[in-house]
């Protein structure tokens, strides 16, 4: 495992897998009603959680389809670091020193900055890289995003500037969060599924919808009037195209021999399922009060976010760990294949599970007693989290 | 060359058996679904040379020894 963790995007999934870990228990305790842990549990999944799977995916991702290496190599070593005293101190200020708030502000915001240096840097190094994938687009538009969502966090905090909640939590989940998460899917779903991308264009057009809706939401949150339900739905818009652009490529004629969906893949297509609803019901919940923020929150982050993280996780770290200790081995002994990395029985429970209780657990503002699968769900999440750390050690 | 298909092969098995085959035969070429991106970087920092090309939806991987 200590060979393993020299490499940079690995130390970002172990630390991200600490943050779930904590992220959830928090979760579970404040849902059972031990005490009031929401801007904690917030802060450990949507913040360091994501944020840590996003930015190693990325340090990942990136040289691996433009075919480059990252710029600075020892300047991301430092965000490492950086980017993790930060979330440590964002979760001490909300359990025991609010008012260190401003410091872990300031660090988390020079932190991402060294991150949106070092991936525009990296991409804008190799000519033509808009061409090389959709995906790349969106990384850059959710890494601007990044920097605005938290610039804004960090002024609203130091009481430069005017602080929305609503406002810092959408710049940050949409715009970083959701359009990392579009890049992800155009680019690792058809790989994984063995398909190929029904309709780049359409991908593009998406690009584009879901910008404006996104910026559009941003700026008129504040007053909630017709320009912010008019954005609403052109996001919406955008994210029924994108999942219509997803299923169709996945029920595309095959083109493959491989009868069994790769178990990646099917975390990433429930994920989808997830993302639907939960854009629907966000914008009905504004338009109606039904069925409420908590399933729009939970079916966005923790279902479509939470689900694809998960998908690419059990893709990304399995390979990566087959590729450092067995590949060179390959032809001299016996080595496991990378799918022997993994128990496949618990992937399966967990994602059975996952996706059940989440399901339930979304609509417990309609029913309180559904209250009680924040159990199940955060055994999972556990069990996910333990998995991975025993697929690097194996 | 020698072509190796592995459309019929699981996702998770077919780096194994690319190298297997290149350790064997020293150059392959493969015929695949999507273009291997991640096994491409894997095989072009053991040494090897890939190019890949496209053809009527199938993906062709030419692998040799640089």
């Amino acid at each position: 495992m200590r060979r393993l963790l020299r490499l940079l995007p690995v130390r970002f999934f172990v630390a991200s897998l600490v943050y779930l870990a904590l992220g959830v228990v928090f979760g579970a305790l404040d849902a059972l009603g031990y005490g009031n842990f929401k801007s904690v549990h917030t802060h450990l999944i949507a913040g360091a959680f994501f944020t840590l799977v996003i930015m190693g995916s990325m340090y990942q991702l990136i040289p691996t389809i433009i075919g480059t290496e990252i710029r600075y190599k020892r300047l991301a070593e430092i965000q490492f670091i950086l980017v993790n005293i930060a979330f440590i101190s964002l979760a001490y200020s909300f359990l025991i020193e609010y008012s260190f708030l401003k410091v872990a502000g300031f660090i988390a915001f020079v932190s991402f900055l060294i991150f949106a240096i070092e991936i525009y840097a990296t991409t804008l190094s190799v000519k033509n890289f808009y061409k090389l994938s959709l995906a790349i687009w969106f990384f850059l538009a959710a890494v601007a995003y990044l920097i605005i969502g938290s610039a804004y966090a960090l002024t609203g905090t130091l009481g430069i500037t005017g602080f929305n909640i609503l406002e810092h939590a959408h710049i940050l989940t949409i715009g970083f969060i959701a359009m990392t998460t579009f890049g992800g899917f155009y680019e690792l779903f058809p790989m994984l599924a063995l398909k190929k991308l029904y309709s780049r264009r359409l991908g593009e057009i998406h690009f584009l919808i879901a910008n404006i809706g996104a910026i559009g939401m941003f700026l008129s949150f504040s007053q909630k009037g017709s320009l912010f339900i008019f954005s609403s739905i052109i996001f919406l818009l955008g994210f029924y195209l994108f999942a219509f652009n997803i299923a169709k490529t996945y029920l595309s004629k095959l083109n493959t021999f491989v009868s069994e969906t790769d178990i990646s893949a099917r975390f990433m297509a429930y994920a989808l399922i997830f993302g639907v609803a939960g854009v629907t019901a966000g914008l009905s919940s504004a338009l109606t009060g039904f069925p409420g923020s908590f399933t729009h929150v939970h079916y966005i982050l923790a279902g479509w976010v939470g689900l694809t993280m998960i998908g690419a996780m059990y893709h990304i770290v399995p390979m990566l760990t087959w590729i450092q200790k067995y590949s060179s081995k390959v032809g001299q002994e016996k080595v496991p294949l990378i799918n022997e990395l993994y128990n496949k029985q618990l992937a399966k429970a967990i994602f059975i599970t996952l996706n059940i209780s989440l399901a339930l657990f979304g609509l417990r503002d309609l029913l309180p007693a559904l209250n009680l699968f924040a159990v199940p769900l955060a055994a999972a999440f556990l069990a996910f989290a333990v998995e991975m750390v025993l697929i690097l050690k194996r | 060359m020698e072509i190796l298909d592995v459309r019929g092969i699981q996702h998770s098995e077919r780096p194994q058996i690319i190298l297997e085959k290149l350790k064997e035969l020293g150059k392959l070429e493969i015929l695949v679904e999507v273009k291997p991106v991640p096994v491409i970087v894997m095989l072009e920092s053991k040494g090897y040379t890939c190019k890949a090309t496209q053809d009527q939806g199938l993906w062709k991987v030419k692998i040799t020894e640089k």
